[in-house]
């Protein structure tokens, strides 16, 4: 009786790999059977704050990124860009774009970066409206709680995938915000 | 107690609420691979070249064994192999706990998306009984094979 129901697991198991592969291999959108690790990149200064042209354009045209300005969905593809602490501040203090928070409404509530806006990433849906509104070639800064947190990353893939251009990921995230003492804005009852 | 557990109704019960409940999870996760690829990449649980191959196989399982759940078929069969994903979700999202990560669990796709929580893991241990449950009172073949055609006349056992 044992030996039938190890044939019965076996059975499925292969059934299920045979499928998945199968229809993986034939539906748009399938995944590449090895992930890539999606390399990080740390963007330059100049590239951010060219006094040359504006944030948008120097961006997509700087060779510097390795490569392409958009972080796309797909899987493992294209490199993240990442940013310092040093480097938000400044945009924060340049007014030079728009900050993000990936992270839980409620997480966002009880403390988030002065002017960033929430955008729960795993219902990205629900912002659409506020999306659609954004200039597709504003530099965006998306972040979340640490590098660990898939948040912020899935978002920006999210984003990217509508056409945003220019998005980078403030990696440390608010972990390390917090840590050095940055100020803390909390959500008043009339936001959101 | 034993009868009442080996009563068709009971099991009935359990096969589709199980089944149902894995057929809805794997539906999600196959329509999105990409989110779901996301969700296991973030567990920092394996190394990232093999994600793509369980975000692929897994969603495939759970739909296929929820499938023959609700269809009477290979019903230990498919309860064994649930039971063993629902002790690995168990052990990922409770490591994900412990080790703080705040990362959404993948238990439905990565869209709407519940973060990982205890809850999860109580709900998982609930599912883990009703596999037990069918896996031991589900009755055997008379030949000594896993799985008896579905009830008709009452408990039997092998």
């Amino acid at each position: 009786m044992k030996r039938t129901l190890a044939r019965e697991v076996i059975l499925l198991i292969a059934m299920a790999v045979v499928v998945g592969f199968v229809f993986n291999a034939f539906t748009p959108g399938g995944l590449p059977v090895i992930r890539e690790t999606p390399e990080k990149i740390a963007v330059a200064d100049s590239t951010l704050f060219g006094d040359t042209a504006p944030a948008g354009a120097s961006a997509v045209s700087a060779g510097d990124d390795g490569g392409g300005a958009e972080v796309s969905g797909d899987s493992g593809g294209a490199p993240l860009r990442i940013i310092s602490l040093r480097q938000l501040v400044r945009i924060l203090d340049e007014r030079k774009g728009m900050v993000i928070d990936a992270r839980t409404p409620e997480e966002y509530a009880e403390g988030h970066i002065a002017t960033a806006v929430n955008m729960y990433a795993m219902e990205p849906e629900g912002y659409f409206e506020r999306i659609v509104e954004i200039p597709r070639d504003s530099l965006i800064v998306v972040y979340c709680s640490n590098p660990h947190c898939h948040f912020a990353r899935s978002l920006a893939g999210f984003l990217g995938d509508f056409g945003f251009s220019n998005i980078l990921l403030y990696d440390d995230g608010w972990d390390a915000w917090t840590e050095a003492g940055m100020p803390v804005e909390v959500s008043r009852e009339d936001e959101q | 107690m034993k009868r009442a557990l080996s009563h068709p109704a009971v099991l009935l019960v359990s096969r589709f609420v199980l089944g149902m409940v894995f057929i809805v999870a794997a539906v999600e996760k196959i329509s999105q691979p990409e989110g779901f690829a996301t969700s296991i990449e973030a567990y920092e649980m394996t190394p990232v070249a093999v994600v793509n191959i369980l975000a692929v196989f897994l969603p495939w399982l759970e739909l296929i064994c929820g499938l023959f759940l609700i269809g009477g078929v290979y019903v230990r069969g498919g309860s064994a192999v649930l039971a063993g994903l629902l002790a690995l979700f168990i052990v990922a999202i409770s490591t994900a706990i412990l080790r703080g990560l705040n990362i959404n669990c993948g238990c439905y796709g990565a869209s709407g998306g519940t973060p990982v929580g205890w809850n999860k893991v109580l709900e998982d241990l609930g599912l883990l009984v009703l596999a037990w449950h069918l896996i031991k009172f589900w009755p055997s073949r008379p030949d000594g094979g896993a799985t008896a055609e579905v009830p008709r006349t009452g408990p039997r056992s092998a």
